[in-house]
């Protein structure tokens, strides 16, 4: 069990609001202009409860990654809305985006860039240091969460010295350590085996459900889905889940390239 | 900037060589343009000397000299009216020959200042002893560039082969067309002249610029017409122009300027494109880091803080290596070739290279604020 940090920060939700953590309101992303734009995100709808882990699923090209970079103020939609926590990214300036991704999201990419010349251990704090709180609490916590993930032995090490999979490691450890309301994973066991990659999945999952905050996680891999609560299937851009909650589900779009921008 | 400032620091503690490969290339660029600047400094100052050891507002000129002091002729009594012109403070002569100077067997080509003591044309800037009053003789002051030929005060020494003068003193270097100086009073200035160049004409009455300074408070130039007046009225045609003026109308100084000017404008040209192209580089290096560091947080403060520090640290490592080369290579070069370092110089070449590595980190600023975070999920679409 990885324990909360124990000074809560400006912007840190302790106690548990009603309501979902995450909500996608008829998201829509169109890229590039013209007869080259591309509708890479149609229509998609998402509610995730606290202490829920949803699994996204699809095939390469489906609008995964896209959906992920709304929902977690990476990216703007071009129609629709996105709500993390209550808080609709639009309705912040830039700076304020990123103080919302430092206090209240963990991402864990798929392929995480650490920085070459901190430790491990200087890494993962480094996203303390990057939301303002206190050096004292994200080392301790810091400490705590690599010792979870069987990093200890390493948190002197730099980057380079690291394998992929332990890269992965302290990416997933830098992403809970502010206990963000919402932790969204890009793929995070594809560089793992398969005993790590479930072990880093049930951390995920550990801390959604018992911190009572939410977990999204993208992946190809059904195995590694089933562990979710949840899976939703996105194909073409649109939602295509059986789990998906009624009505928030629209037909696949067998066409998605649109003229509109 | 605190986070901005540790990143750095850590960075160059723990990899310096990322911040010292751009730190080297920009040093030698550093010292080509301080030895540049310090080349035309040399020349310039070694050329002007004479005029720069004084302090005076106005510069009196023969019109027919065309401003410059080795053909400016003037009689000594006119110079005595512009004291009584409005607005005039004092005034004083200085003249200018070319001479040689023997010491101890050791004869070296040198330019002879008579000079009024206690006026506008007397040296501000005495190292050691006192410089000649009028009326003195057989004595003169030596500039430091002769003192460092081996010349002291109280030896004895020979100009233009036959007038044996003591020296009493010694002023700042004040070279004039590349040469030293010795500085004597006007008619010591007058008798040696006339020995070596009797069909010139020098006599006691001829001197050759008046120097002017103007009252506290009063514009030169407002005051150079009414001289120009009042010489008028003795038949007496010249021109009066400012002493910088004065200083950039010796021979060869405008050239030596526009020269090494442009070379050394050339060089911190060369900076800002060094520097942008390294940033450039830098920032597409870093661009999947920086993307990553975005979407977990860290706001564009960060990020161009960091930059910007980088820049800071990358100019002071090449400034202080370039401080470094420009200085060894003035200390082992031959007294012949004009190459002193003044800190001063070293200071104004430094500021214009941080302005250059700004100028050029700017273009990279300006990259690294439109990375998009998303990019730290890979091309998603």
């Amino acid at each position: 069990m990885v324990r909360r940090p124990q000074e809560p920060f400006e912007g840190s939700h302790d106690e548990p609001a009603d309501g979902p953590v995450l909500v996608a309101d008829r998201l829509r992303k169109v890229v590039g202009h013209g007869p080259l734009s591309v509708t890479a995100v149609d229509e998609v709808s998402l509610q995730v409860e606290r202490g829920e882990l949803v699994a996204i699923v699809g095939p390469s090209g489906s609008g995964k990654s896209t959906l992920l970079a709304m929902l977690g103020a990476l990216a703007t939609p071009t129609a629709g809305s996105v709500r993390i926590d209550g808080v609709d990214p639009v309705d912040l300036d830039e700076r304020g985006r990123s103080v919302l991704r430092a206090r209240r999201v963990g991402f864990v990419f798929q392929r995480p860039t650490l920085v070459p010349f901190l430790t491990v251990v200087e890494n993962v704090v480094l996203a303390g240091q990057i939301a303002g709180v206190a050096e004292g609490t994200v080392r301790e916590r810091a400490a705590e969460l690599l010792a979870i993930l069987d990093l200890k032995d390493r948190s002197g090490h730099r980057p380079a010295a690291l394998s992929g999979g332990e890269l992965q490691r302290v990416a997933l450890a830098r992403a809970l350590l502010n206990d963000p309301v919402v932790v969204l994973a890009d793929e995070p066991t594809a560089n793992l085996d398969a005993a790590r990659g479930r072990a880093v999945v049930a951390l995920l999952a550990d801390h959604t459900r018992a911190q009572g905050r939410a977990g999204v996680l993208v992946t190809h891999d059904e195995s590694i889905a089933a562990r979710a609560d949840r899976r939703v299937y996105l194909h073409d851009g649109c939602l295509a889940s059986p789990d998906a909650a009624p009505g928030q589900v629209d037909p696949p779009r067998a066409n998605r390239t649109e003229g509109e921008t | 900037m605190r986070l901005a400032l540790r990143l750095v620091w850590l960075e160059l503690r723990r990899s310096p060589s990322r911040l010292l490969r751009p730190a080297v290339t920009l040093a030698v660029l550093a010292a080509l343009a301080m030895v540049l600047a310090s080349l035309v400094d040399t020349l310039d100052r070694r050329s002007t000397g004479v005029l720069r050891a004084v302090e005076a507002d106005l510069v009196v000129f023969n019109d027919k000299a065309r401003q410059q002091v080795l053909r400016s002729r003037i009689p000594r009594p006119a110079t005595i009216g512009v004291g009584f012109v409005d607005g005039v403070h004092e005034v004083g002569v200085l003249s200018v020959v070319p001479t040689t100077v023997t010491h101890q067997g050791d004869l070296q080509r040198a330019f002879l200042v008579g000079f009024n003591a206690r006026t506008p044309a007397e040296p501000v800037r005495v190292l050691q002893g006192r410089v000649p009053t009028d009326g003195e003789p057989n004595i003169a002051a030596i500039d430091a560039a002769l003192h460092r030929t081996g010349i002291e005060v109280g030896d004895r020494i020979t100009l233009g082969g036959s007038l044996e003068v003591e020296v009493v003193g010694v002023i700042a270097e004040a070279m004039f067309l590349q040469q030293p100086t010795v500085w004597v009073p006007p008619e010591v200035w007058a008798r040696t002249g006339a020995r070596a160049f009797p069909e010139r004409g020098y006599a006691e009455a001829i001197v050759g610029i008046a120097l002017v300074e103007v009252q506290v408070g009063r514009d030169p130039a407002e005051v150079a017409p009414d001289i120009v007046a009042e010489l008028a009225e003795e038949d007496l045609d010249v021109e009066v122009i400012t002493l910088r003026e004065a200083v950039a109308a010796v021979p060869g100084v405008s050239a030596i300027r526009a020269t090494f000017g442009g070379l050394v404008a050339l060089a911190i040209g060369v900076v800002v494109l060094v520097s942008a192209g390294l940033a450039l580089l830098q920032v597409d290096q870093d661009r999947a880091r920086s993307a990553e560091l975005r979407a977990i947080g860290a706001g564009p403060a960060v990020l161009a803080g960091t930059r910007v520090l980088r820049l800071g640290v990358t100019w002071a490592l090449a400034c202080a290596a370039g401080v470094a080369l420009a200085t060894g290579l003035a200390a082992t070069v031959p007294a012949a070739v004009p190459l002193a370092v003044r800190p001063a110089m070293l200071a104004l070449v430094a500021a214009l290279l941080a302005v250059a590595v700004g100028v050029g980190g700017a273009v990279a600023l300006r990259r690294l604020r439109n990375i998009d975070p998303a990019e730290a999920l890979g091309e998603p679409w």
